[in-house]
Order: C-alpha cells, then structure tokens, then sequence
C-alpha cells in the first residue's frame, strides 16, 4: 500500500476533518481543489463500503458532482488510484462522478415514465437541436418580418435583403438561447403563454420566441426525443413528482461532493440542494473563475451565499487559499488585478466582478492567493525563474497578424526564440508552454502558424485533434463511398489508409511521390482499378521501373478494403460504418470512436429515413471541422495533460483548470476584454440591429418580466446595458483565469482588431494597462 | 377426475421431462393423441414436446397438439363464429372474422390515432405515434389477459399514478379512449386483433354451452407446462375446464416468471396447486456442492437482501465465475470474442457457448458475428441483424416498386437506384452500377433511360452484358405499367422477382437469403392485401402506394425474418438474456455482455401502460410506489439471474466495460452486486 500524501493544513482539515454537515470551499488557482476534493471523496468512499461491504441493502455511494466531462474523467482517474493505492479497495465502486446533465441522465434514465418518457427516448444533441429550431423559426419568420424589420438599423435601412438573411441566419441560435433560458426556468411554452396573453405589443419577441418554442417541443415529443436541457428539466420534475423516487436517492447518495460550484446554475442548485436534503454538502468552487455565466442562471451568486454566514448560517466555510503553483511574482499581479478591479475600476458597477471581502476571522481578503510556507512539499518557482511581460508600448498599433507573428517568432519572448533555447534540452525536461487565446477562431489562426515555422503544438480547441482525426478519416472514407467514381476522392482515402511508415516515406522521399502520383494518374476510370474488366494483375498499373517493390502489394490490399467497403454500401449506415472502422482502427480509443459514430449515425438514420450516404458524410464532416460537439465523444478523452516541449492551443475557458510554465495570454483588448466604457463595442451587438441593442439580452429580461424573475417594467436598451456590465465582469474573472494559469513566465499581448482599415481599432484592455502600471511601479521599487 | 397433479420446482430439476413422461405414459394406455391437450405459454416452449414425438420409441399416431391460449381461442372462435359474434355485438356476425397481426392491428390504429394526437392530448408526454399504438395495444392485451374491462384499465393506471401530477390522468385516458375506439372498429369490421381474440374467448365463448360440450367431447387430458409464465386468463380456463378433464398434470418453475412484461402471473398459477389432488416439490438433480451451485446460492443471497457472510457457502462461488474489465465497449466485444475463441480451442463445442446481452442491438449483433467469423467460429442468434425492411433485398426490391409506379410522384435518390441496380443485375459491380444510375435514371421524373442511346464509350465502361439485363429489366418495369391497375402489391413483387431477378444473369439468381427476404416481403404484402383490402380493390395502385408508404413509415415489414430459426448447429448462440431464458437451454459457458448496464435491471417503462398495476394480483386501489417498483426491479433480476446459472454447467464469464455503447460510464445494479461479491473489505480511512 502506498504511503499517505502530505496535505497542506487547510486540505487536511477538509479531507480529514470532514465528518458531515454543509461545508463550503473557496479556492483560489492553484491550491489542490480537485486533489483535495478527490482524497476527500477516496475517504467517504473506504468508510462507506466499511460500513456496508457486505449489505447488499446497501447501494450508498458518493456523489460528486463537476462542471464538464473532462473534470469527471479526471476525477475519475485520481478517485481511482487513490481507493486503489492507499484503500486497497475496487477502484470502481462506491462513488459516481457525473456532470450536472449526466446526473439527470441517470435520474430519468432509471424512472423515464415518471416524466412522460418511453424507455428507449433519445437525446437529441445541440446542433440537432438546432437544426430543428432553425427549420421552426425560417418558417414562421414571414409572418412576423415586419417585427424583425423593426429592429434593423436605419442606417442600413437600404438594404432590407441584407437584413433579412442577417436575421435568418442569427436568429436560431437567439431562439435556441431563449430556450434553453425557459428551460433553466423550468418554463413550458404554455406556462410562458399565461402572462403573454396580458402583454403589450412591446413583448413580441417573447412572443415569437414562444411560439418557436411550443412547436419545437412539439417536435420533440414526435420524435420521442428530449434535448439536454429537457433532461435536467425533467430529472427535477421526476425528484418532485415522485417523493419515493427521492427519498431513495437521498439514501443512495448520502454524501454530495460538488466541484466548481461557482458555475452552479439555479437548476443545479436546486437539484443538489433536494437531494442533499440539508445533510451532507461539499461545495467546492472559486467565485473569482466563475467564466460561464453569461445568459444562463449560472451564478457565483448561488456560491457566494452558501459561503456567506449571514444567508447560510448552517454552513462551515473551509477555505484553500494557499497555492504552490506559480512564483510568487505572477500571484501578486493575480491578487493585484483583484484590487484594482475591487477598488480602482473606473466603472464602479464592474467593482463587484471579484469576491475580495475582508474575511474577519482569518484577517485576510476572500480571494487572495497565498503563496506556500517553506514547510511545504510543493514550494511556488521562485522569482528567479519568473518572468513576466506585457506587449504594450503607449502609442504602439498591432494588427492580428502582428501579433501572432510577435509570439510566434518575433524577436523578444516568442516561441521560436524559446524553442531556439530548449535544443539541448531533452524532450521530457523541457517547459510545458501554452498560448491562450478568447476565442477558437484565433486559435485557429495562429496553428497556422506554428505549423509554417514547425513549432510542435497541439489543439485544445473545442474536441481534441484525435478525435477529428479519427472522425476524418471515417469521413473521407464515406465521402468516397458516396460518389465512387471521384478518383480524387479515391486518392484520399489512399491517404487516409496509409501506413504512418508510407505517410513518412511520401514526406520525405520526393520520387516516392511522384510514383504514386503516376500510379493514380494511370487510372482512367476508377472501376478499372478496383474491378478490372479482365483482371489484369495490378502490378502492370505500376509505373515502369517503379523502386518499391512492395507497393503493388500495399495497392492490392488497398483495393480489395475498398471493394469491400462498396460492398458494404447497401448494409444500414451503422452496419457500414462498423465495417469500415474495424479495418481503419486498431487504437482502442479510436475503435471506441467508430463504434460511437456508428450508434449515432444509426440514430440519425431512423430519425431521417431520406439520409444517404452524402448525408452522413456531411454530418461526419460537421464533426471532424469541429461545428458539432460529439457528445459523449469527450466522455472517451481522458482529461489533459501538457506534454513538455509541445506548446498547448487553447481557449482561456479550455484551459481552466490546468497550468503551464509559460503562458502567452493573447488578444487581451477591450473587444475580448471590455470595461464599460463608451467606446468598447460588444460581439454580442449586432451592427445590422438599430440603437446597438442586445437583442439576446433584451428577448432574455422580457421573459424574465413574464416569469416575474424581475418585477421592473421591461424598457427596451436596459437589458442591453446590464449585459455589456455582465460581460465585462464575466471577461475580468476570464483574464483572470488566464493569468493563473502561468507557473513562472507570462506573457501577456493585445491587438487592434480586424476591422481597423475600417476605422475601428481595438484598445489595449484596461486591466492590462493597470498591470502594465503595477509591474512598473513593482520594478521601479525593486530598482 | 382421475388423477391430478401439480409438479414444482426449479429449472433443471426434470419437470418437463415428467411431463413428457406423462404423455407418453397416457399414449402408452391408449389414449388417442388428440384427447390430449399441452398448454404452453409461447411456442417456442413447446419445442421439447414436439421434439419428444420424434424420438422412435414414441407411440405412433396423431401429432401432439401442443397450443397457447391464443391458438386455442383463434381455433374456438373460427369454429362456433357465427355463435358469438352477434352476442359480442359485431356488425356483420355472417361475415367471417379477419385476424389481424401485430402489423395490421397497428395499421388500423394508426388511422384512429393521428386525430387525438393533432388534438394535442398527448403533448405532456414525449413518445413516438408508434409507441402510443404499441402501448394502446398493449393496455387491450393487459385487460384482455386478465378479463379487465378497458374502465378497469383506466382507473387501475390513474390510481396507481396517484396524485403525482395532473397531467398524466387524461394521457392516460386518452390511451383507453383510443383502445375503445379500436374495438369499435373491430367490431364494425369484424376485425380480431390478438386481445379481442382472447377477450371473445375469456368472456363468451368459454360461457356458450355448445363450446363446453364441444371441448368435453374433444378433450380428456391437459399438460399445461411453464404455468408461471402463463397469464391470470389460463388458470381461469384450467378451472374452467377442470371437471371435464380425465387427468390433469400442472407445471410450474417456483424461480421462472420472466414474461411477468406480458402479464405472466406467477403468483396466480401457484394457487392451481389447490385444485390437484398431488402437489409435488423438486429439487435440482445432482443437488452436489458445486461452485456454480455456491454461486447461485450467494447470488440469490445477495438479491434476497442477505449479507454474504450469512449465507456461508463452503465452496468459493467465484469460482464458477470469471469477470473481465475493459475501458470500451468495443474492446469488450474483442475480449469476449478471443475468450470463446480460447475455449472452442481447448474443446468446447460452439453449441455450448451463448452470449447474452441485456439488449441486443443491430450493432452489437452484427459486431459480434463478424468478430466471431473472422475466427472461423460460427454463431447464431435469436434473429437476424437487420429487419426486413432493412435487409438491402428487400430495400433493392422498394425501390424497383417505385420506379414500376412513376405515378406516385416518389422518387427515390440516385443512390437507392444504384444499390439496387448494384443486386439486382448480377455482372454490376458497385462503381459500374453506379455509374449506370447515374445515367439512366432522371431523379426529377423518377424514370430509367435506355442503355440503347447512352454514348458507346460509356455502355464500355459499363459493359454491354449488363447492359443487356438492365434493359431486360427496364423493359419489364415499363411493361408493368399496363398491369398496375390490377396488380395488387404481392403480385407485383413475386411477379418482378420471379419473371426477372430470380433469372438466370441477374443477382438474385443464386442468392438464397434474398430469395428468402424477399418470399418474407411478399408474405407481408399478401397479409396487407388479405385484412385491408379482403375484397380486391377496383385499381390496386393506390393500395399498393400505401403498402409502400407503411413499409417506408415502420408500421409494416419493421419484424424481422419470420422464417429465421435457430438451426440445429454447432454455433455460438447470441440473444437478449431474457430470450435465451425462454428458449429453455443449458450450455456450458455462458458470457454475460456489459454487466454493468443498467439494463440488466431496468424494465421496459413506458408512460401509458404499465404491466405490474395491469395485473389481476395488483391490488386495484393501490398507488404504485418508488418502493414497489423497486422490489419489484429486484425480483425481476434475481429471477433472471437465478435462471441464467440454473441454465449453465460450467462457467459465467462476466464482461465489464467502463463506458457502454454510447459512452455513458456503467454502474447497474447487477455489477454492484457482482462487485459485492468480490470486494475486499476497506482497510483504513473511517470517518
């Protein structure tokens, strides 16, 4: 049995001094949340089989309880070898750690009848969704255009086509918001359609929005199906609906771990507290990274309350504030972008983006992060190894391009120049490095990039490069198969099934290509290379003189796979797809992942019986370029790890949660990063929409008037303004995040945005002119 | 009354082979085969009977007639017809029944449901029109079963919902309403579906004097064997036809029950031991300490709610288990497969292999038998991968349907006539006979341009030998055209196979499975034709249209291969678990599929019937609590469970994998309790 871990006091008083209750854990960046909550939940695991091993009554286990598949993977992994090295227990049962959507799957899963569900219902997954509210809301938008047409911006009043083809292809995703909000809810169309009824004319867009959203649950309930939403809808409504049903789970789980509480959203909130039922709650969470809250009842709030004494008087607040994660000089300009955001931001109303209270027992500021004493195993890098650096100079204009070239291979602090320092560095000791970026586009751009100057990187954009790969290289296959006579389709899926020892020799050996050039420029007609009329033997297809004796062979197998593969055409799509994954595949992961598309294509063949194999192509293609999230597909991913010498693209939201040695925070300017001032612009204000309006924003507060969420009479444009100041709170805590995730260098840059030959320039973001200040100021006294 | 017995015990422990005895014995004494009527729940359990008859020491004479009560009430009911149709207030009692299947009961009430569910009666709830039918259907099967009336039904479902939600109870009625207007229908029509069959049978036919005399002076003696899987209805009739019989011999399995889903009711036959004058318990032969005997026992331990360090067996149960784990779902597939491969290696005879699975999907079956060919080994299971609509024959010969009725205006995609261009013509590889589609066939009109004017290059490429027998077809479909009128659906299509695809150069001409699938789709076109159009139709193309349409929409061609069987050969036998319980066999090896499913435990829930609060023994002013179904789920498992070890000689291989099918991580009751079974007991860390 291996030996117990050192904890830090503070986890220690929560791993082993747990003994029960409600308690409450704010963490700051870097101090252990999921290694302590993991021992923690390890502990209840061991007593609870102690206490009903042999009970077969007994099916107690431990929830818990996280934000997003890969945080239940990775708590997973650590539950795993914890039970396993210092419990010596079977490392699988006992606990289940579940998102808040896989916890309703469960719930309705084991009782679908309770809320109106045959026992084979489907999930239907975003963009399924999506597509369905799309086709509802183009149908319907004719006879409400004159509305729409009411929210168009004079000044492009010319151009009423524009306008309209703006609307319809935004409009969806507005409406799919709209409904996901009346889920969060837990408002039906008809409940909305109550205080509807009594509503003025300055309601309409609730009014459409209801009328799409009463036709798409229609839709569902004649597919059998649910969407994600529903599901955690429906789980709250079996839990009321059925008192057994919940008294039996609050038996099954009488311990409720919940992790990255400061996400929580009202439905969760609710769920947790009806199944915890005022027993035994962990919630765990920084309030500071609350990072998805926008346009959803997730709130810091339902946190920040469960910690305040004064509304939770029943409730024992276990802080972890210390943290060994980076150098002491990075924590201070963390700590330093609390202050100034708490005390010097010049739009007060942003004051309160941060949770900086002063704590009156422990005498420090909520939030703070402490650097580690000299006791401890894991110490902060020290400040000899940091470094940090902010590309402003005043005056100074950066295009985009710029801007990834200057973090690229420019000539300070690039990753050329740092590559340029590793080479005698064995791989394994080398720094792990990331590039942060606010959104995926961005990211995308700048792999570009790195793959002209050959930097090794790798995706955490939204699914991870493997699993598109793998999902290419079903697609290329399919694509093939759906018009077999395209030679050059043919070609990719040579390409596709290559060898990785061929892949190699094609790179690398100039003639090699061009002989397999040669041998599919031969090929007049592709069925006179799969199904030659009279057999000629392959090798006389080969060029003369050809050097590699062995690729008439490799053509040959390639050949009969893909006969075969037509063969299989006029098998179900599944069917299909299983053959062909069982001859591309040998990696486990990957067999798992075509094993998965083939259930999902099937479920998409019954649900669209006219689907060919164009059809499921497309839908493959929409997976591999990344417009789809495969779901479940990340419940195959284990959770991330930075590999050393490989430089990590990621969004700031993707890389919550992980650390690097060097972090480049890029494109931080008052677009990705407003402060309320007037001269920020807004990605969620539309140009083609009059008086800058947020029309996300505005629909949203209408149904919360409707629902009585807000007493306040709606006026058009307050909306708007409340959400530039949620947005621009929500970004500081994002900077935030992105900040912390940096062990010992940071580095930190801006641009001025696409639009500047328009005339529209991006400033640098305010924070990170207040950090510039502070660095300085911190120098100046260190000189 | 001579003699009456009632024989219990598990499984294993002979009583079928008593029965059979008992047969044998009463042919032995003279007894005309005839007199002697063997009640089985399913057909499928009558197999031993008949197999029993083809022994050669059997006595000669007429064959066994081995029946369920739904072929007995079928039979009753074509006989005294006219006798009690009026009384049951049909129509047109002159007229002959017509008896609909499954397919055509939910054709009629499809018609009869689009209406309610337009009126949004069903909007609180999320399912399918198919699945509100099949539910309908099933609540008529549940009443019929247990002789409830549909007001039963309805007020048995609502107050069992209790006062959960409101909107429930009028979903609920709105199912009986749709249940009532089917019969209403039925009996306008002289329709039969198979609950109106049993509920005719239960209610009047078994009251008609000249019935009783009828069935007095044919029947001396009954076996009714698998009583605990039979419905409340049958006892009814065993009581009933009690005092006419010479002997009676009752068996009854105390573990079984597994078809409580289709209103079994386990509970209730018990009690016909009552009426016997012998009851007679049985054990297991050979009741010896073995580990799988040890692991029966733990288990029944475990899921009777005792703790296992009670139930001290002396032998280790784990023994006669073998548990693999894996990560995926796939890879399971693959440990399985190479551990049957290692057995069939080291001597075990496929035959004695089976692989059960909570559910069986088309993937995993398809998965599984690839796998296990690629090995050499062959396996068989319950029924084919695909259903009959998905068999690409049956594809091949829709599309062909709708290229012979241009008129329809359906026109199917490029690739539909491809595939099908691909079978049907036997030189068409795939490329050629998609370049051919490409070609010939004008989606926008749906119709087929001649080989004749494609441009010489291209009839090459495509070879003139196909195009030969493309344009013999082609000619053919054209040629229909005049036919159409008078041509109902099935005629079409034994016509279009038997006068071209089955013809020598064209792909059906060898191919015994298609010609199988399609023998099948034509059987369903007849049965289309025989209930929904039984007096012809002036012109057939538009009932031939809306056979189409009912294929293409699932209602009908969506079973699968009626004549598929399980050959007697030596292969692995893979099924749904609940199957393989029903097919009565033992094996050697048994391998449980993804234990950690929580499927092995849930039951088929669905919110507009329900089979536990339909049930005579359900008490009807009862709420059916969280608790009740439970237990309930628990009971379910332990007598699967229980069946299945009963069922094995040697071995349970247990195959685990962390995330299923669809990549949801596992933790069903069933590994819970596996893992009971296996856990070490915590060494540190109490709170």
């Amino acid at each position: 049995m291996a030996e117990r871990v050192q904890l830090r006091p503070e986890q220690s008083v929560i791993v082993e001094g747990y003994t029960g209750g409600k308690v409450g854990v704010a963490a700051v960046p870097g101090s252990g949340k999921t290694f302590t909550l993991s021992h923690l939940a390890a502990r209840l695991v061991a007593t609870l089989t102690r206490e009903g091993a042999f009970d077969p009554d007994d099916e107690r286990e431990v929830l818990i309880v996280t934000f997003t598949n890969t945080g239940v993977n990775s708590f997973r992994a650590r539950i795993d070898r914890i039970l396993r090295e210092q419990y010596g227990l079977l490392s699988y049962i006992g606990y289940r750690v579940r998102t808040l959507h896989g916890l309703a799957h469960d719930i309705v899963r084991e009782r679908p009848a309770l809320v109106g569900l045959a026992d084979d219902f489907t999930i239907l997954d975003e963009k399924s969704a999506l597509d369905i509210q799309r086709d509802i809301v183009l149908q319907r938008l004719s006879d409400w255009w004159s509305l729409f047409e009411s929210y168009g911006n004079d000044s492009d009043g010319a151009n009423r086509k524009a306008l309209r083809y703006r609307f319809e292809q935004e409009l969806p995703e507005l409406i799919q918001r709209f409904i996901k909000y009346a889920k969060d809810l837990r408002l039906t169309p008809e409940l909305i359609a109550v205080p509807l009824r009594r509503a003025g004319g300055e309601y309409d867009l609730a009014r459409f929005a209801t009328e799409v959203y009463a036709d798409y649950q229609r839709s569902l309930a004649y597919r059998g199906a649910v969407d994600f939403d529903d599901l955690v809808r429906l789980a709250l409504e079996a839990l009321h609906r059925d008192s057994h049903y919940l008294r039996r789970l609050r038996a099954r789980w009488p311990y409720i771990l919940e992790d990255e509480a400061q996400d929580s959203s009202r439905l969760q909130q609710e769920m947790l507290e009806l199944l915890s039922d005022g027993r035994n709650w962990v919630r765990v969470g920084d309030p500071n990274q609350a990072i998805n809250t926008t346009f959803t009842t997730a709130n810091p709030r339902f946190l920040l309350d469960f910690l305040d004494p004064a509304v939770s008087p029943d409730v024992t607040e276990r802080p972890l504030s210390v943290s060994g994660r980076s150098a002491p000089s990075i924590i201070a300009l963390a700590n330093e972008l609390l202050r100034w955001t708490v005390e010097e931001h010049p739009a007060p109303d942003l004051r309160d983006a941060f949770n900086y209270a002063y704590d009156t027992v422990r005498h420090v500021r909520r939030g703070v992060i402490l650097p580690v004493d000299e006791t401890d195993p894991q110490q902060n890098p020290p400040d000899s190894d940091a470094l940090i650096h902010i590309a402003y100079t005043p005056g100074q204009k950066i295009t985009p391009e710029r801007e990834r070239e200057m973090v690229v291979a420019g000539e300070w602090f690039s990753l050329a120049e740092f590559f340029a320092g590793l080479e005698s560095v064995p791989q394994a000791e080398r720094p792990t490095v990331a590039v942060l970026v606010p959104e995926n586009s961005l990211g995308f751009k700048l792999t570009e990039l790195l793959r002209r100057y050959q930097i090794p990187y790798e995706e955490l954009l939204r699914s991870t490069t493997e699993t598109r790969e793998a999902v290419a290289q079903l697609r290329a296959v399919l694509e093939y198969l759906a018009e077999p006579t395209d030679l050059r389709k043919l070609k990719q899926v040579y390409w596709t099934v290559m060898t990785p020892e061929q892949r190699a020799l094609v790179e690398e050996d100039p003639d090699f290509r061009q002989t397999l050039t040669r041998v599919f420029s031969r090929v007049k007609n592709v069925e006179e290379f799969l199904w030659p009329a009279d057999h000629i033997a392959l090798d006389e297809s080969l060029p003369p003189g050809a050097d590699y004796p062995w690729l008439a062979e490799a053509l040959d197998d390639f050949r009969r796979l893909v006969r075969r593969w037509l063969e299989a055409t006029i098998l179900p799509v599944d069917q299909l797809v299983l053959t062909i994954g069982g001859d591309l595949f040998s990696d486990p992961v990957d067999v798992a992942l075509a094993y998965k598309v083939a259930v999902l294509l099937r479920g998409m063949a019954d649900s669209h019986p006219d689907w060919r194999l164009p059809e499921f192509a497309e839908e493959l293609r929409v997976i591999s370029s990344n417009e789809r999230r495969f779901i479940g597909f990340d419940d195959v991913e284990a959770g991330y790890e930075p590999k050393p010498g490989v430089v990590t693209v990621a969004t700031i939201h993707a890389a919550k949660g992980l650390e690097w040695d060097r972090v480049y925070l890029m494109a931080v300017s008052n677009y990705g990063f407003p402060s309320a001032q007037p001269y920020d612009r807004y990605i969620s204000e539309r140009w083609y929409v009059r008086d800058r309006l947020n029309l996300e924003a505005e629909l949203l507060a209408q149904l919360d008037r409707l629902a009585g969420v807000s007493r306040d009479p709606y006026v058009e444009g307050e909306a708007t303004y409340q959400a530039r100041l949620d947005y621009a709170r929500e970004r500081l805590r994002l900077l935030y995040v992105g900040i912390t995730r940096a062990r010992k260098e940071l580095i930190i840059t801006w641009n001025m945005g696409r639009s500047w030959q328009n005339g529209i320039e991006n400033q640098p973001a305010l924070p990170l002119l207040a950090l510039q200040a502070f660095l300085q100021q911190e120098r100046g006294e260190w000189q | 009354m001579n003699r009456s017995r009632f024989i219990e015990g598990p499984a294993g422990s002979g009583k079928t082979t008593a029965a059979i005895e008992h047969v044998h014995a009463l042919l032995r004494d003279g007894v005309p085969a005839e007199q002697i009527l063997i009640l089985v729940p399913a057909r499928s359990l009558g197999t031993p009977f008949q197999r029993a008859q083809a022994t050669p020491d059997w006595p000669p004479g007429a064959p066994l007639d081995v029946v369920t009560l739904g072929g007995l009430a079928r039979r009753g009911i074509e006989l005294f017809w006219p006798l009690i149709a009026r009384r049951a207030g049909f129509r047109d009692p002159l007229r002959e029944p017509r008896f609909l299947t499954l397919e055509t009961a939910q054709y009629y009430m499809n018609r009869l449901v689009a209406e309610q569910i337009r009126s949004g009666v069903y909007d609180s709830i999320s399912v399918r029109r198919s699945q509100i039918i099949r539910q309908t259907l099933d609540n008529l099967a549940k009443a019929a079963v247990n002789g409830f009336t549909l007001e039963e039904v309805e007020a048995r479902l609502i107050t069992a919902w209790g006062d959960r939600h409101s909107s429930r109870p009028p979903v609920y009625r709105a199912s009986v309403d749709l249940a009532r207007r089917f019969r209403a229908l039925c009996q306008e029509n002289n329709l039969l579906d198979f609950s109106y069959q049993i509920d005719l049978y239960a209610r009047h036919l078994l009251r008609e004097p000249q019935y009783r005399a009828w069935f007095a002076g044919q029947y001396r003696h009954l076996v009714a064997d698998n009583l605990e899987e039979n419905v409340p209805v049958v006892a009814d009739f065993i009581r009933w036809a009690w005092d006419a019989l010479d002997t009676a011999l009752l068996v009854y399995d105390r573990d079984a029950g597994y078809r409580v889903f289709l209103g079994a009711d386990p509970s209730g036959m018990a009690e016909l031991a009552d009426l016997c004058q012998e009851v007679e318990h049985r054990e297991p032969a050979g009741v010896s300490e073995t580990p799988l005997n040890a692991l029966s026992s733990t288990l029944a331990a475990l899921l009777d709610g005792a703790r296992v360090d009670e139930s001290e067996p002396s032998i280790e149960p784990g023994l006669a288990l073998s548990v693999q784990t894996h990560r995926f779902f796939p890879q399971m597939v693959d440990g399985v497969v190479d551990e049957i491969a290692a057995l069939v290696e080291a001597g075990t005879p496929p035959g004695e292999i089976a692989v059960l699975a909570p559910l069986l999907g088309d993937s995993l079956r398809f998965e599984l038998i690839d796998r296990l060919e690629e090995r050499g080994i062959r396996a068989v299971s319950h029924r084919p991968s695909r259903a009959l609509r998905d068999e690409p024959a049956a594809r091949a010969m829709l599309t062909l349907m709708t290229l012979a009725y241009p008129d329809w205006g359906i026109h199917p995609p490029v690739l539909d006539v491809a595939d099908a261009l691909q079978q049907v013509i036997e030189p068409l590889d795939p490329i050629r006979a998609w370049l051919l589609a490409q070609i010939v066939y004008r989606p926008g009109s749906g119709s087929l341009g001649s080989f004749d004017v494609i441009k010489p290059g291209m009839q090459e490429r495509i070879s003139y030998r196909s195009g030969e027998q493309y344009e013999r077809l082609r000619s053919w479909l054209l040629a229909f055209s005049e036919d159409a009128p008078t041509s109902p659906p099935d005629h079409f299509l034994s016509r279009l196979f038997g006068e071209v695809l089955s013809q020598p150069g064209f792909g059906f001409h060898a191919d015994l499975e298609a010609g199988r699938v399609i023998a099948e789709l034509v059987e369903s076109a007849r049965k289309f034709r025989q209930v929904l159009h039984p007096d012809g139709a002036d012109d057939w193309r538009e009932p031939t249209r809306e056979y189409y349409t009912l294929v293409q929409e699932g209602l009908l061609a969506a079973q699968y291969l009626s004549s598929w069987q399980m050959e007697q050969q030596d292969a692995v036998f893979l099924a749904p678990a609940y199957t393989f319980l029903m097919r009565n066999r033992v094996v050697d090896h048994q391998f449980w599929l993804d234990v950690g499913s929580s499927v092995w435990w849930e039951r088929l829930e669905q919110p507009l019937t329900h089979p536990y609060v339909l049930a005579r023994s359900y008490p009807a002013d009862q709420i059916w609590t969280d608790d009740l179904e439970f237990y309930a789920r628990r009971d379910a498992l332990r007598r699967l469970v229980l069946g299945l070890v009963r069922r094995c000689r040697e071995r349970v291989h247990l195959a685990v994998c962390n995330l299923g099918e669809s990549g949801y991580e596992q933790r069903g009751p069933l590994l819970q309790i596996i893992q009971r079974l296996l856990q070490p007991q915590a060494s540190e860390g109490d709170v």
